[in-house]
């Protein structure tokens, strides 16, 4: 909702981000607090965030699972 | 440009012709003329000819945001807009919707429009410390705003 163009496409006059997911830089924060040598990804943009973390020298990889994007 | 960016603002956040309409005829009843003449071309839908293109402010912000090339590219395929990108990946944690004081018309013909005739190291040293500058600024006032 942060992003002008997924308001637009669907006529919202404004877009309040309220979720109980990590931004990008959270979960890259949590990774790095976290210390952890390999991270699974389960859901969402794992493409982007397992070729970042991987260039970022941690092991990731994303891991099947039935999440669905909006859970 | 406070007062263009409030009318962004106010275009933006609403759906309704009527109110973008009311939000303009506010604006342009009290903008100066050389703001009002700027706000008119620009909300028109017309750029700057000559100008610094997308290409360059997309190589600028891959250098200046140290971000890798195919991470700007992503990000912008999911915005699909190079100016939004823009603002949202040099945004502060702190930063809020504040705009400059310096009128529009100063920035567009005594800021932006020299630039044309210099040569490119000096375009991207301006117009990346004009990001930095903006981003500052609001993380600033938000600042400000959070003393209150």
């Amino acid at each position: 909702m942060r992003v002008r163009g997924d308001r637009r496409r669907r006529g919202y006059d404004r877009g309040f981000v309220i979720s109980d997911h990590a931004d990008w830089p959270g979960l890259l924060d949590t990774c790095r607090a976290t210390g952890a040598k390999q991270v699974l990804l389960t859901h969402g943009h794992s493409e982007a965030l397992t070729r970042y973390l991987n260039e970022q020298g941690v092991n990731a990889a994303a891991l099947e699972t039935a999440f669905g994007d909006e859970e | 440009m406070r007062e263009f960016a409030d009318l962004y603002d106010e275009i933006d956040t609403t759906t309704s012709t009527n109110l973008k309409v009311a939000a303009m005829v506010r604006y342009f009843r009290s903008a100066p003329p050389a703001d009002a003449a700027w706000a008119a071309y620009i909300l028109s839908g017309r750029r700057l000819k000559r100008f610094i293109g997308p290409a360059l402010l997309r190589r600028w912000l891959v250098e200046a945001s140290g971000l890798p090339e195919w991470l700007v590219e992503e990000s912008y395929s999911s915005v699909g807009d190079m100016a939004e990108t823009i603002a949202l990946l040099t945004e502060t944690d702190a930063s809020q919707k504040t705009a400059t004081d310096v009128p529009l018309a100063e920035w567009i013909d005594e800021r932006l429009l020299p630039l044309r005739d210099v040569e490119e190291p000096a375009q991207r040293e301006a117009i990346v410390g004009m990001v930095a500058i903006a981003a500052l600024s609001r993380m600033l006032s938000a600042e400000q705003a959070a003393d209150r």
